[in-house]
């Protein structure tokens, strides 16, 4: 009785479902109504680690999602930021902005695209800038680096800017994502809140001028 | 109908069965002679015919070989060099697909490794004007073995097969649902199309190597 049941039941099953059969290619000559047959296909996408770093002059921008909208590329430029207070206000303590920058007005722009995890943002110099065999200096700590918002809602911050020695922003992204991908506006600013021995401080890559920008991820 | 086919007996065979045809596109699709059993054969990569093709059709209607099952599932693959990750410029994706010849005919149909071929036929034992549609299902998207996602709307497709011309029976499109319609086959038709695969390449996703599988479903009335 009870294996009579079974039959039954298996039986009205088969009644009632369609044929179905799964391979990358079937063939279904039962006459079942619907008839189905399935195949399958694996996708499979590789995308390398990479970092995109820009600060100024440069190839590579993205939108308020993150996306790129020119395409990043190498570029070698690299901008040169001046001031040139005049002489009735040097050293009055109202700060000036600088001139030069993809921006102009001493106005860079940064972006930062990354996708392995945290990325290490530093800025490092070799000294304070100086007027060359004078011995005169400037430090760098007179030197402010303002992030206003670009594109991304989140800003890239600015690493600030010391005397021959390093200093480190850390990016973590929003778990679960991995990407970093943030844009900003680098404003540099003077403090004009010393009176330094008349000269020309720094120049391209002269005199401790230049500073370098390392982005780094696991 | 293959346009500027090189296969004189197949663009021939064709043109006399899509005289008798309703059938109105002009990719490949070829009306069949109604027999017994019904049956169904669809293919998506390598598929398998014995014994010969379909054609030429005997004299009971039945074709030259058998249509087989082949377990082999397929894989449609980019990898992005890493300097355009993102950057908007669309990847073209292979195949490892041996598929390129159609079971119809043996007619080198699909390119390797750019396309992928989707066909196969739908016969009844009368006349008909049914239709069996393919539907695709997939995840929303790849992942990888961290768990990081990759949306599978970012790929896309294109179709035609060599010698074809006009509206495709598997069209164009992309995977911007987890279940959609990707095609058709006619009642006592056999359709076909080759697909090229795109990677569109405009998100920033973690570095890893994302893998999804799309089902695909051929319903016959």
């Amino acid at each position: 009785m009870r294996i009579s049941t079974v039959i039954k039941a298996v039986l009205a099953a088969t009644a009632v479902t369609p044929l179905l059969c799964q391979a990358e290619s079937t063939f279904n000559s039962t006459g079942a109504s619907p008839s189905t047959a399935v195949a399958h296909v694996d996708f499979q996408i590789t995308i390398p680690k990479f970092i995109f770093l820009r600060v100024g002059t440069g190839t590579g921008a993205v939108n308020a999602a993150g996306v790129f909208t020119t395409a990043p590329a190498t570029n070698g430029a690299i901008d040169q930021i001046t001031w040139a207070p005049g002489a009735a206000v040097l050293g009055n303590g109202t700060a000036i902005a600088g001139t030069g920058g993809d921006l102009t007005g001493g106005v860079e722009t940064a972006v930062l695209v990354a996708n392995n995890g945290t990325v290490t943002l530093t800025s490092s110099t070799a000294g304070a800038l100086n007027d060359g065999g004078a011995g005169d200096t400037i430090s760098y700590s007179t030197i402010t680096t303002t992030a206003s918002a670009n594109h991304t809602a989140t800003t890239l911050a600015a690493p600030a800017l010391a005397d021959g020695t390093t200093t480190t922003v850390t990016l973590t992204p929003t778990a679960p994502s991995k990407v970093i991908d943030q844009d900003a506006k680098w404003a540099y600013t003077w403090a004009n809140n010393i009176v330094p021995a008349a000269g020309v401080y720094g120049g391209v890559n002269a005199n401790n001028s230049r500073v370098t920008y390392t982005a780094s991820v696991p | 109908m293959r346009r500027g086919s090189a296969h004189g007996v197949r663009r021939a065979f064709c043109a006399v069965l899509l005289t008798a045809a309703s059938h109105g596109s002009f990719a490949y699709n070829v009306t069949l002679t109604p027999a017994s059993p019904k049956m169904i054969y669809f293919q998506v990569g390598n598929g398998l015919f014995t014994g010969g093709n379909y054609t030429p059709i005997k004299g009971n209607g039945q074709p030259t070989g058998t249509p087989g099952t082949n377990t082999t599932i397929n894989k449609v693959t980019v990898s992005v060099p890493a300097g355009v990750v993102g950057n908007g410029t669309a990847q073209a994706m292979t195949t490892d697909s041996a598929a390129a010849n159609s079971y119809w005919d043996g007619y080198l149909f699909c390119n390797l490794p750019a396309q992928l071929y989707i066909g196969g036929f739908y016969r009844t034992t009368a006349a008909g004007t049914n239709t069996a549609t393919v539907t695709a299902t997939l995840a929303a998207s790849l992942t990888d073995a961290a768990g990081d996602t990759l949306p599978f709307s970012q790929i896309s497709w294109t179709t035609g097969g060599n010698g074809d011309a006009g509206a495709e029976p598997f069209p164009a499109g992309s995977f911007n649902a987890t279940t959609l319609t990707v095609g058709s086959i006619g009642q006592n038709h056999w359709d076909e199309s080759c697909w090229t695969f795109s990677y569109a390449n405009t998100v920033v996703p973690a570095a890893g190597t994302y893998t999804g599988r799309v089902t695909y479903t051929l319903s016959a009335p």
